[in-house]
């Protein structure tokens, strides 16, 4: 069996992550994703990180399942082969600043007149009008805006902190693969094709907001510490663990585990209401204790009192890990130029339709006259394009 | 016009977030989601964080679009109420730990037998076996198994910190509503229903790796490369502010914005890849320059130079950000028991399927009645269901 959107094919002019990362979820699936570059240096995420045949490890993991098409967008005769191109696709997808693709005749309408139920997404950083809709977007630059450096922010001296890694970005490209899957089904149920946007701000603020905006949700109630101020991590004596204590029965294992049974009994921790103002003092009365203890102790400790509690993985422990290696999560993929390629599965894990990893990236119009053969160009028709330098 | 999902039934036993941050979402689309709960106390959430109204913020936000049924699924009677719901709808999803669902008889199987199509999603903590399949899980948990802490660890030390939002939930939440819409779309084209699994854990680390782990995608020798999120927050005069150049082009536009033409030709950090190894000794003159000036002067000089730079939105400054403001990301609405509230619009812009908010979160078992009528309950056996303790 094939996956879900077997039949499906996207035509992807997206670069960077908030594009890629989605259509390489949609071609895990099944879809027939052809990534649309321009001749040359192609996506600029192809030289970003550790580097191994031309090729960036984060390009390589987000455009596997991916045929490579270079096609120069400015040469004469480009637009008319790139509408052929779009008649064969289910789906267009670009993010591209706003308003570029609708000057170079490769808008929305502009697919819509040859195709009549395309699907066009457009993915923009704040938006297609407004105050900022011109400026230039990195993940780093909508954490600031969105909310997410201020909610990192270190809750001892306030300053604020990133998110480590490139979770705007990565959240946008989450939610335009809804959009396209949502699109796709509703399509198939007669509603035809549309325009879907998606703004990296929006994902990212419609993403963040419900547990992190808690206190600024009720207009008007006085505030509660954060929900974050539940997280907790603790050194050990030989590492890092963390743990969380919400319901009474976890609150009440945590006191035996760690032997602090005057807590247990004391009436103003009685409850999850009352206790959530003073999480941060019981936290510290365990973590004193945590830090005589030993990871495999403790971790065994809160296990029996069924406390949620883990060893923190580093970097370097996550393939190594028992779960991690037990769930099969890592794939080892062996390229013949690029050698061996380690990253995970498909996560969404469908009984019909399995999704699959078949090919890592393309280089740049890797598959240019394959795809151009597909949709009907002729060798002579494919000879005098190139002649006229639209494959760079 | 109507959502995507119009006319599309999910029956949600999911609780906390890992599941109802993706209902919601789905619900967002217009589909019909029937939250079922325990009858009494109900989703655990529903008490977590700011409350009014007796219902916690977070729980009125990720839980719009829902009605509500109490069910007892231990008894009898509520299980046959709930397998005749199941029975007219499309999807039904839980995050029991594993084995519970098959225990209680309201599992894939046990479903399928009433509804031979059904599509069927499970998300589980770690996975449905292995050694921590059984382990009490939060967020925290996944988020230190899953390298999340590991790689927000505090460059200069060596203390793991946690994400400050919920990340780990809503990632595997926003799989769930992808799990959904591919096998809807697989079911409209291929007529199959089935069973999606999804684990936290491997929806989490599919999510971070790709630019998280790039040091450790290609295996055997490759030359290591600093770190990608390792984004720099200088302080400014008044505040704090991200500015972040990828091309050669913005670079040389931070050298103009700074004044510092001196460095825009140290040939350290002239091109990209000599860049990306030489991040360190160019923060250190960033931040130096970046002290002399008022978070809005150094904004304004980046945008100027068309370099990604934004000034760090706290909390309270998203409730007015001019650009969150112009995009209508937050909606003020007035919940009938917890009052005035604000809720982030659903992201994703269709143009011709507009998601929509159009029911507040319910108390527990809101639309029993009104959903088991639906199904085709007369009052007089909806009567008999409760005498035998079907709700409760």
């Amino acid at each position: 069996m094939s996956g879900a959107l077997h039949g499906v094919r996207i035509l992807d002019l997206t670069i960077n992550v908030s594009g890629p990362f989605a259509t390489g979820i949609l071609g895990d699936m099944g879809a027939d994703v052809i990534k649309l570059e321009q001749p040359g240096p192609g996506d600029l995420a192809r030289r970003y990180g550790p580097m191994r045949d031309g090729m960036a490890a984060p390009f390589v993991v987000m455009n596997r399942n991916k045929r490579g098409v270079a096609l120069d967008l400015n040469a004469p005769g480009a637009k008319e082969l790139f509408m052929r191109l779009v008649k064969t696709v289910d789906i267009v997808i670009q993010n591209f600043r706003p308003g570029v693709m609708d000057r170079i005749g490769l808008g929305y309408e502009h697919c819509r007149a040859v195709k009549d139920d395309i699907i066009y997404v457009s993915l923009s950083g704040f938006g297609e009008t407004g105050p900022l809709s011109a400026d230039r977007v990195y993940d780093p630059v909508i954490q600031a805006v969105g909310g997410f450096m201020g909610v990192q922010a270190d809750p001892a001296t306030g300053m604020p902190q990133p998110v480590r890694h490139i979770v705007c970005d990565k959240t946008a490209a989450m939610t335009a693969t809804q959009g396209m899957l949502a699109a796709l089904f509703a399509r198939e149920r007669g509603q035809g094709g549309q325009h879907v946007k998606v703004t990296m701000l929006d994902a990212g603020l419609a993403y963040l907001w419900s547990d992190a905006m808690s206190n600024h949700t009720y207009v008007g109630a006085p505030h509660l510490p954060e929900i974050s101020s539940l997280l907790n991590v603790a050194k050990t004596l030989d590492g890092f663990i963390t743990f969380i204590f919400v319901s009474d029965s976890e609150f009440q294992g945590m006191c035996r585990a760690l032997d602090l049974p005057h807590l247990a009994k004391d009436p103003q921790y009685a409850g999850p209401v009352d206790r959530m103002p003073k999480m941060r003092e019981l936290s510290n009365f365990a973590i004193e204790v945590i830090a005589t203890l030993t990871t495999a102790d403790i971790v065994a400790r809160f296990a029996k009192a069924e406390v949620p509690c883990a060893r923190i993985n580093l970097r370097e422990d996550l393939v190594n890990d028992p779960q991690i290696i037990h769930n099969k999560l890592i794939i080892e993929f062996d390229d013949p130029k690029l050698g061996k390629v380690r990253f995970p599965r498909p996560a969404i894990e469908f009984s019909g339709t399995p999704s699959s990893v078949r090919s890592v990236a393309p280089h740049v119009g890797q598959h240019t006259d394959e795809i151009l053969r597909e949709i009907g160009v002729s060798a002579d028709e494919l000879a005098t394009m190139k002649s006229k330098g639209l494959f760079g | 016009m109507h959502g995507c999902l119009h006319g599309v039934r999910i029956v949600d036993m999911t609780a906390n977030v890992s599941g109802p941050f993706g209902t919601a979402m789905l619900g967002d689309m217009g589909a019909d989601v029937i939250k079922i709960e325990a009858p009494g106390n109900g989703d655990i959430s529903r008490r977590y964080g700011m409350m009014r109204g007796g219902m916690a913020a977070a729980f009125a936000v990720i839980n719009r679009n829902k009605r509500g049924a109490a069910l007892d699924l231990q008894s009898a009677a509520g299980k046959e109420a709930f397998l005749k719901l199941v029975a007219s709808a499309d999807v039904v999803t839980q995050n029991f730990r594993p084995g519970v669902v098959d225990r209680l008889g309201v599992g894939y199987e046990a479903c399928k037998a009433v509804k031979k199509d059904i599509i069927y999603i499970s998300i589980s903590g770690f996975g449905d076996s292995g050694p921590h399949a059984n382990d009490s899980v939060y967020d925290p948990v996944i988020q230190a198994v899953s390298g999340y802490m590991g790689v927000q660890t505090e460059p200069g030390t060596d203390k793991p910190m946690p994400i400050r939002t919920i990340v780990c939930d809503k990632i595997a939440s926003m799989s769930l509503t992808q799990g959904v819409l591919g096998a809807l779309f697989a079911r409209e084209r291929f007529g199959m229903g089935q069973h999606v699994r999804i684990s936290m854990l491997d929806a989490s680390l599919a999510f971070l790796w790709p630019d998280a782990m790039s040091n450790h995608t290609y295996m055997g020798e490759t030359p290591r490369m600093p770190e990608m999120g390792i984004y720099h927050l200088p302080a400014s005069k008044d505040g704090f502010f991200v500015g972040f150049v990828v091309t050669d082009e913005q670079f040389q536009g931070l050298c103009r914005a700074i004044e510092r033409p001196d460095v825009a030709n140290d040939p350290r950090f002239v091109e990209t890849v000599s860049r990306q190894k030489n991040q360190k000794a160019l923060n250190v003159i960033f931040t130096a320059e970046v002290a002399k000036y008022t978070t809005a002067e150094i904004v304004a000089r980046f945008q100027r130079e068309k370099v990604p730079a934004a000034k760090i939105n706290n909390r309270v400054d998203l409730l007015t950000d001019p650009q969150i403001a112009h995009n209508g990301m937050i909606i003020e609405t007035e919940h009938p028991d917890a009052g005035p509230m604000r809720t982030p619009r659903p992201p994703i812009i269709f143009g011709e399927t507009p998601s929509s908010i159009r029911r507040h979160a319910p108390q527990v078992g809101a639309h029993t009645e009104e959903v088991l009528a639906e199904v085709g309950y007369s009052s007089g056996e909806i009567a008999a269901l409760k005498a035998k303790g079907a709700f409760g």
